[in-house]
């Protein structure tokens, strides 16, 4: 095994542990806004001041608070939404894989549901439906189950004619028996690289939802949410309301990524020569 | 042959169940009426605007002629200027193919190389540099690229226009800001097939034959590796003909993703319908010529 990414996972443990406890370490609501201070600049510059150490938004809000929750919001999002493409997606892989008839028709169904991007989807089904938090977990997780079908049964296909496979079914077992004691375990490395690709991806594809206005509701503190609002005052010289937030999120991705990265390393037997 | 027809009719079965799926979604999302029914209409003016749209047949019946004028290429009249949504799209299909195409020429330019020479001098400064570039690059949320360019080159040092279509400098920021994260993708994925091939025994063979350095890399390795490439650049296309909305938007790029944005702000469901299926189409067509592509150079595909 290749050394484990310490650096990384301490980071998005830190990411974790802060999302988890903002309510507790936020210094200030984040939707109490206070007109009489609004676009206070960071602490570090002239009139900044240390209550509010990345300065505040149009109507008063703390900046550092906002991103705090809004990391939070990032975080269920990537990890709920994935979760629910792995609940739909893996089981219909495996019996796809099992069953060729059924396959083909899985199959197909992967053909049309990656024939449009995810992206435009979510944004025509949200658009259409009305946003809100649940409704966009609920929408990229569902739309997300192809890929995780389309993997889990060639993985299957291809360990389906390994001996142990053959041992199982010659020992008399059921087909549900060999496919979930058996074959599940074996493909679940498959599973757990493409989780890793899709977290950091669904991270952003939240983010950007919610820039568009189709994504959480505007009473939601979010990342995309906060830059949307500063890119009205671009041009009076508020720069921390779309900066800030946007490299906090960067930051998380960008961990993600690099875990993601071991990992498919570490368990694609194809890349194994390439490390040294 | 048999497998470029059935890739074909995989390819019109995709189509259709795309166009089939937006309609279901459609049907779902409420009376349009509510919609396209001026307040102090009366009823009996509003059974006659439904009949006008062929709204009051059943579903059924509308999902038929829905279909049948698809296969005429009739997606329809736009609710909010009255023109048909196909040709709306059409006016503005050239906008956002330009800006595309300068997107994939920006990330193939500055990807491929990058990526080869980090293959080439895999494992020195050069290439730790250039892989934290490329997990940055596929890092950055790109609505948030987009602002940052804007205020730096326009709001700060007032370089480049941050609005607009027009003149070459138009497609500067939105251009990178769009072909960023493919620099990354470019880089990362010629990266890893250069060191995959650089592996294999012919390579071997060729060095062991006292070829060039510069011979091996560039006339054996290289060559393989593009291979995936082009695919890779071929789905890009069509990712990025949809996926340049954030982008549109942003730099008030006159593209047909901010026309299919405002249609989904104003609830003008043919345009929406409209750019959907055109884009399953650009999708599924992209798809169909790296297929064929792909089974042209390499006979094995065609017979897995």
């Amino acid at each position: 095994m290749r050394r484990l990414p310490w650096f990384s996972l301490a980071i998005l443990a830190i990411f974790v542990l802060v999302a988890i406890l903002a309510p507790w370490i936020a210094p200030h609501d984040p939707l109490e806004g206070d007109l009489m201070r609004q676009h206070l600049p960071p602490a570090w510059l002239d009139g900044g001041e240390a209550a509010f150490p990345l300065g505040t938004d149009e109507q008063g809000r703390d900046i550092l608070s906002n991103i705090l929750y809004g990391l939070r919001v990032s975080l269920s999002v990537g990890f709920l939404a994935v979760l629910i493409s792995v609940a739909i997606g893996v089981p219909l892989g495996l019996f796809a894989g099992y069953s060729r008839r059924f396959g083909e028709l899985v199959m197909r169904l992967v053909d049309v549901q990656l024939s449009i991007p995810t992206f435009l989807i979510a944004l025509v089904v949200l658009a259409l439906w009305g946003s809100g938090l649940l409704k966009l977990i609920l929408v990229i997780g569902v739309v997300g189950w192809a890929e995780y079908a389309r993997l889990v049964r060639g993985a299957v296909l291809s360990e389906r004619a390994r001996e142990y496979v053959l041992a199982a079914e010659a020992l008399g077992m059921g087909s549900r028996r060999v496919m979930f004691r058996h074959l599940l375990p074996n493909v679940l490395s498959v599973v757990l690289v493409q989780v890793s690709v899709d977290v950091p991806r669904v991270i952003l594809l939240e983010a950007t939802l919610s820039f568009l206005g189709v994504g959480v509701s505007i009473e939601t503190p979010s990342i995309g949410l906060m830059v949307k609002r500063g890119m009205d005052y671009l041009f009076s010289g508020v720069w921390w309301t779309t900066a800030l937030p946007g490299l906090a999120l960067m930051g998380l991705v960008l961990t993600t990524n690099l875990i993601g990265d071991w990992l498919r390393d570490a368990f694609d037997p194809r890349r194994r020569h390439i490390r040294r | 042959m048999r497998y470029f027809v059935v890739r074909f009719l995989q390819m019109l079965f995709a189509v259709w169940g795309v166009a089939t799926l937006v309609f279901l979604a459609l049907q779902l999302s409420g009376d349009p009426m509510e919609l396209l029914a001026p307040e102090d209409m009366t009823e009996a003016q509003v059974e006659a605007l439904r009949r006008a749209y062929g709204l009051d047949q059943p579903l059924a019946v509308q999902y038929a002629i829905y279909m049948k004028n698809l296969a005429r290429g009739d997606l329809g009249i736009s609710w909010t200027s009255g023109e048909p949504a196909l040709a709306l799209l059409a006016s503005r299909f050239p906008a956002t193919l330009a800006l595309v195409t300068v997107a994939l020429a920006i990330a193939i330019v500055l990807g491929l190389p990058a990526g080869i020479l980090a293959a080439v001098r895999a494992d020195s400064w050069i290439d730790r540099g250039l892989r934290f570039f490329s997990v940055l690059g596929i890092s950055a949320p790109t609505f948030w690229l987009g602002i940052m360019f804007i205020l730096i080159f326009s709001v700060t040092l007032g370089w480049l226009p941050s609005a607009g279509a027009g003149s070459w400098k138009n497609y500067i920021l939105p251009g990178f800001t769009l072909s960023f994260y493919r620099i990354a993708l470019f880089l990362r994925m010629i990266r890893s097939t250069m060191l995959d091939v650089l592996s294999q025994d012919y390579i071997r063979t060729a060095r062991a034959k006292g070829l060039a350095e510069r011979i091996v890399v560039y006339k054996h390795a290289l060559r393989n590796a593009l291979i995936p490439f082009v695919t890779l650049v071929g789905l890009q296309f069509g990712h990025l003909m949809a996926g340049a909305v954030v982008t549109e938007w942003i730099f008030a790029w006159p593209g047909m993703n901010r026309l299919a944005l405002n249609a989904l702000f104003t609830e003008d469901r043919p345009v929406i319908l409209a750019f959907v299926i055109l884009t399953a189409v650009i999708f599924a067509v992209v798809n169909f010529i790296v297929d064929v592509f792909y089974g042209l150079i390499d006979p094995r595909v065609r017979y897995a």
